[in-house]
């Protein structure tokens, strides 16, 4: 471990990234915070059924072994537009997706439980290029520790008149450690 | 020893559930300050000067993969709270002046890399509080899943950053301070929002809490409070407060907006107008009335009308049946 933390100064000091060949997190890494997700129901639709708003949900697992005073903990999300691509691409709304609830439980204990402060619903940011991101959920100061499963819910608003096509959009999730 | 702040490992692993999920997606990393237990980098500098740290990147999964660094800035996002640009966004404060000594690390499973990196801060930049962050990157974050039904199918790629803040403070007074820009409504699929025009002109991070009241004079009246998270210094959203209970119909409002944070206060009254477009936005061309959109229900109104049919059938078989006795 030494020679571990040998090199970790030693690259420091030379401006050169120092690998730690560690089977385990770093002495000072005592908590990790991680989130796990999933998504299970991708959505279909039948365009002739008039407006749609598919939903599907993220599973996702978050998890914090922060002990004593802890910051708490911000997920945030952005996304590009449902688009067809190609050349003469058909899209959807920058507006159509939105997370219309966030549910948690704990996953393993011990926890202490989020305080969300995020009201719902939110419209998850969408364009060409991901814009500026929101936060949909976050746990406050010294709370959110354990591990949770995280659950948003998402509804996308899909209008009858939609050209029929394969629709792709890239969901951009973080977890931020910040103030 | 309660002082101690156990470091917060930041990390994302997208994953997938579906069985025509994309392939093996790679492991999470983490990131923490390289030697400290804080959560997040605070610097302090001068304009026209470098400052030198380096984080820690950590393979916190059970196989190997490749990670992406980069730094951007930070911002605040339309429903408060700071939030941090993806690779593609554009950088123009802490985020443009990070310059990481590696850019692209490839780890095993429990290895952890330390990247030394620079905050080169440009001389003029204003003083106070700048707020950017680290992000992570894994290589093979595109998790792919959707279906097809008939012509049409939706497909959703989920990527996963973890993001690691870099607060820059500088000489200069720190201004708490948010400040009233405007108000206005907009709609959408059922819902009426307000939207607040919310700006921190001040030099520092802060919170805060407001509330909007509308009223048009003698008749309806809602307020609706909201919380602040983080607002970033020299930003401004547009606050969407959603209208509760039955929309508010096309007409002329007076707006009390109230916003507090860092000790101050701001109340602004202001016009409001919600147009016939608006509540289009939200409830379709078809609009006409203020429906009920959210927690109202009709129920006790069918029952109350039920209630008063049978109390009139009642009645009227009372009369029926006094009638003979009457002759």
């Amino acid at each position: 471990m030494r020679r571990v933390r040998r090199r970790a100064a030693h690259g420091l000091a030379t401006g050169i990234a120092c690998l730690g060949a560690a089977t385990a997190l770093p002495s000072s890494a005592a908590a990790a915070l991680t989130l796990t997700t999933s998504a299970a129901p991708l959505f279909s639709d039948n365009l002739n059924a008039g407006d749609q708003t598919q939903a599907f949900i993220a599973a996702l697992n978050a998890k914090d072994t922060s002990s004593g005073s802890s910051p708490g903990w911000h997920l945030t999300i952005t996304s590009t537009t449902f688009t067809t691509g190609g050349a003469s691409p058909h899209t959807l709304s920058n507006t159509a997706t939105k997370i219309t609830s966030v549910a948690y439980a704990c996953a393993s204990g011990p926890c202490v439980n989020p305080v969300n402060s995020v009201a719902l619903p939110v419209t998850v940011p969408a364009g060409s290029v991901a814009p500026a991101a929101v936060s949909f959920f976050d746990a406050a100061a010294n709370t959110g520790q354990g591990s949770f499963t995280v659950t948003p819910t998402f509804n996308v608003f899909v209008p009858q008149n939609s050209f029929a096509g394969t629709y792709t959009s890239k969901l951009t999730f973080a977890i931020v450690s910040g103030p | 020893m309660h002082r101690r702040l156990t470091a917060v490992l930041v990390c994302l692993i997208a994953a997938l559930a579906l069985p025509s999920a994309a392939s093996a997606f790679g492991p999470p990393f983490a990131l923490q300050i390289t030697g400290s237990r804080a959560p997040y980098f605070v610097l302090s500098g001068q304009p026209g000067t470098t400052l030198s740290s380096s984080v820690t990147v950590i393979n916190v999964g059970s196989v190997s993969g490749g990670v992406t660094l980069y730094g951007t800035d930070g911002t605040t996002g339309q429903t408060s709270g700071a939030v941090y640009g993806t690779e593609q966004t554009r950088r123009t404060d802490v985020g443009a002046w990070i310059a990481l000594s590696q850019h692209h690390l490839m780890l095993g499973p429990g290895q952890y890399a330390t990247v030394p990196f620079q905050v080169v801060i440009p001389a003029g930049v204003r003083g106070g509080q700048h707020l950017g962050g680290i992000v992570a990157q894994p290589d093979q974050p595109i998790q792919q899943f959707g279906g097809t039904r008939g012509k049409t199918s939706f497909h959703v790629q989920v990527r996963a950053l973890s993001v690691i803040a870099v607060q820059v403070n500088l000489p200069g007074a720190l201004t708490q301070r948010l400040v009233i820009t405007g108000v206005s409504s907009t709609g959408t699929r059922g819902r009426q929002l307000l939207l607040v025009g919310i700006a921190n002109p001040g030099t520092a991070l802060t919170k805060g809490s407001g509330a909007i009241t509308v009223s048009d004079g003698p008749g309806r009246r809602i307020r609706v409070p909201f919380t602040l998270d983080t607002f970033v210094p020299q930003t401004h959203i547009e606050y969407p407060v959603q209208v509760t209970g039955r929309a508010l119909p096309a007409g002329d409002y007076r707006a009390i907006v109230t916003v507090a944070s860092g000790g101050g206060r701001q109340t602004r009254v202001m016009p409001l107008t919600i147009t016939q477009k608006s509540l289009e936005q939200a409830f379709g061309s078809r609009y006409t009335a203020p429906p009920p959109i959210t927690g109202r229900s009709i129920l006790p109104f069918i029952i109350g009308g039920l209630v008063l049919v049978v109390a009139g059938f009642s009645i009227g078989a009372r009369a029926r049946a006094r009638r003979p006795a009457e002759r």
